[in-house]
């Protein structure tokens, strides 16, 4: 990303579609608890920052950013409502710490789309398996 | 024990890389640990939370954080996650499920067939 893309002037019409980006995006993280980020990357790669300089990585980081704000407003409200107690994530925090580190320094590295392919037969398969499980 | 670090640390890992991942926890507590799924989806809120906090300072440092436009989408993302969480609230776990799981099919499918 150039230094001035950083202080990018977003118009008023844009602020309001950011702000009704956001509502969906943390609807759907509040609904399913995942799925916001897409909503982002869509928006961001396909209307905000199409014809830009941003990369995909730029967009990708981003998306982060933002996932981390509105997750952190889901947890709390979700631990809030006694949806689940920070015991039940106790074993599940520090690899996540340790692969969030990995996968931020191999996103540089890594070429992803075999991955991803990958990646989507198997959410895929888990998707049909949540469809029919009683 | 051991079967949630290892799973912990690749859907943390897959999501840091945006190969995905994010709902991988939720489908691994469901399935394979019997999780009520609200609380599963909570526990993957807080995961992504832990694998993100570790992540972001990182994209940070190399300048590929646009602080306005994430601020804004993050803030208005909290107010709609508040909202997400009444609507899980008011829906049969079964429904939810089914939501959950058709919106994997979807994006599986959407993967697959991008470039």
């Amino acid at each position: 990303m150039t230094q001035n893309l950083t202080h990018r002037i977003i118009s008023a019409p844009m602020l309001l579609l950011f702000c009704a980006v956001g509502l969906l995006a943390g609807t759907i993280n509040g609904l399913i608890g995942t799925g916001g980020g897409i909503a982002i990357v869509f928006f961001l790669s396909k209307i905000y920052a199409k014809n830009s300089l941003y990369s995909t990585k730029d967009i990708f980081a981003m998306t982060v950013g933002a996932s981390f704000l509105m997750s952190l407003a889901s947890t709390a409200v979700y631990l809030k409502n006694g949806c689940f107690e920070l015991g039940d994530c106790a074993m599940f925090i520090l690899p996540a710490v340790a692969g969030g580190v990995f996968g931020a320094l191999l996103l540089d590295a890594l070429d992803s789309k075999i991955f991803k392919k990958i990646f989507a037969l198997l959410v895929i398969w888990a998707g049909i398996s949540m469809l029919i499980k009683r | 024990m051991i079967p949630d670090l290892i799973v912990s640390f690749f859907a943390s890992l897959l999501a840091g890389t945006g190969v995905g991942g994010g709902g991988l926890l939720v489908i691994y507590l469901t399935l394979a640990r019997g999780f009520e799924q609200l609380c599963a989806q909570g526990v993957n809120l807080a995961f992504f939370v832990a694998g993100a906090s570790s992540s972001l300072p990182i994209h940070i440092k190399r300048r590929r954080i646009d602080a306005l436009p994430v601020a804004v989408l993050g803030i208005a993302g909290a107010v709609g996650a508040c909202l997400g969480l009444w609507l899980a609230k008011k829906l049969d776990a079964r429904l939810l499920r089914i939501i959950f799981g058709a919106f994997l099919v979807f994006c599986g499918m959407r993967t697959l067939r991008s470039k």
